[in-house]
Parts: C-alpha cells; structure tokens; sequence
C-alpha cells in the first residue's frame, strides 16, 4: 500500500515549467497526457498536506490518509480545470497548480477531523473567577479582562459567535462556513472587522497604541 | 471542545486584537498566495502588506502557504 508520507512518496517532482499545461484542453492523445501529469502534480501537493495535517486525525491508517489525499487531487484537477483560463503565468504554472491541491487537501482533513464533533455557537464569554486575586491585579490580566468586557459590548451577537468559535473554540474556519451554510470569505470579513472594533474600544481603553490607519493598501 | 466559561489566554487575546488591516478576502489570498509565496522565497525583503496582515489573522491561509512554500523548497532540492 502507498502511504501519503511525501518523503516517500512515488510521485516523482515536477520539472522546471514548460509550456505541457497549455495541452489541458486538447482533447486527444497530448491532452490526456497532460491530465495525467497535472493530477500526479497535484497528488504530491495533497499528500503533502494531508500528511503535514496527520495530527488532525489521531487513528487515522496510512491507506485512509491516501485515500483523502486521492480524492483531494481529484477534486483539485476539477477545479484547476476549472479555474484554467484565469491562469496569468505570474507565478511558475506549478506553483499555480499546487496551491489547489493544498486548499482541497486542507478543507477535506479539517472537515474530517470536525465530522462527528459538535460546533457548539456561543455569544457569551464569561469569567469564572471574579474573586480578586494578586493575579487580576497584573496588567496581562486587567487586559483580558478589558478584552472580555469588549467582547460582550462592543461585537454585535453575530460577530460575538463568529469570533469564540473561531479564535476561542478553535474551530476551522471552513468547518465553521460549513455548519453555518457561509464562505470563507464571509466568516473572515465578519472576523476582520470585529477585530478592529476590539482594537478601537483596547484604544479608547488605554491598552493600545494609537496606530497609523492601515485599511488602505 | 474547549469550555468558553474561561478566561482569555495570553495568546487568544493576541488572536483576537491581531491588526488584520489593510483587509484582504481569503479568495484574494487565494489568488495572490503562489505568487506571494514564490517571490518571499526569493526575496525576504518581498513585502505585501495585504498578504502579511491576511496570513497573520487567518489560521488556514497562514497553513496553506507555508505548505506550499514547503513544496517549493522540496522541488528545489
């Protein structure tokens, strides 16, 4: 059986770029030639995620983990296929392609890592201990408490479950955009901006600096 | 799962006051993350201000591009 282990995987790499990807669309013998190499390409992309993510699934076999390295370059040819014409040779076509099989791999292990485990949406943090202590006393911790108390006033409940399940509970943000019927991109805008409410109230509060406006590129 | 009725770690707080600005989608990290990577790769110095702040505030992105970075140098021997 293949393991996914990339250091000893049988997909040979990929040479220096020439012009091969330019035969995806033929539809004869040069084509699908050039479709067996993309998918090999994109194999060695997935199997080097899924084994770098391993960890992610604690019981998982060697056959198990080629199998959703397998059916991630497959997923990723699709979409290369796909996304082709977008293709603008600002980077090597390799680099280009990688990055496809990286995001299917990536999305396929965090999904299967979350699969039977329970997204439980919160829009409360709450402090267990309000005793005083000689540790609330410290500046790490009156900061975490200030952060605390902007959480609670400062995000709208949207943004308050958004931001525990990603940043506190530690969920993936594609496992989240899942159970939520939401993107990525959704999920990430909706992160961004309550970090900046967060960052404007620790301001007005003392606990940041005043910072040169970066929204503009 | 983690319990939520707990205090903020050191580094949780760091997560959640990360400066993600100037904002960029994670479709335009997508986009823009092989050519970012390949020319960091050649050019420490490179510098990307929208593509640093995005890795820096978006756990997925961060690992996909060291992943592919990480395919790079293994092509390259």
């Amino acid at each position: 059986m293949t393991t996914v282990n990339p250091a000893r995987s049988d997909v040979v790499p990929p040479a220096e770029d020439d012009p091969w990807w330019a035969e995806l669309t033929d539809d004869g013998w040069a084509g699908s030639q050039a479709l067996g190499r993309l998918r090999e390409l994109l194999l060695r992309a997935t199997r080097h995620q899924v084994w770098r993510l391993r960890d992610l699934l604690p019981g998982v076999g060697p056959g198990e983990l080629e199998d959703l390295a397998q059916q991630a370059a497959d997923d990723a040819s699709m979409a290369v296929l796909r996304q082709l014409a977008t293709f603008e040779g600002r980077s090597r076509f390799t680099t280009w392609a990688y990055k496809f099989g990286v995001l299917h791999a990536g999305v396929a292990v965090r999904r299967e890592a979350w699969r039977h485990r329970q997204v439980t949406l919160s829009d409360t943090l709450t402090v267990v201990d309000t005793a005083p202590s000689p540790a609330a006393l410290n500046e790490a911790a009156q900061l975490a408490r200030a952060v605390e108390g902007a959480i609670d006033s400062e995000l709208t409940p949207h943004q308050r479950r958004v931001v525990l399940a990603l940043l506190v509970e530690q969920v993936p943000i594609d496992v989240l955009a899942d159970r939520l019927g939401s993107t990525r991109n959704a999920l990430y805008k909706t992160l961004h901006d309550a970090r900046r409410r967060l960052r404007a109230a620790l301001t007005d509060l003392g606990y940041l600096e005043t910072r040169p406006d970066r929204s503009t590129p | 799962m983690n319990d939520p009725m707990r205090g903020l770690s050191a580094e949780m707080i760091d997560r959640l006051l990360a400066d993600t600005s100037p904002y960029l989608s994670c479709d335009d990290c997508f986009a823009r993350v092989d050519q970012y990577v390949e020319r960091t790769s050649v050019d420490p110095h490179y510098e990307d201000a929208a593509m640093a702040a995005h890795l820096a505030g978006c756990d997925a992105c961060a690992h996909e591009a060291q992943t592919l970075r990480e395919l790079l140098r293994h092509d390259a021997g």
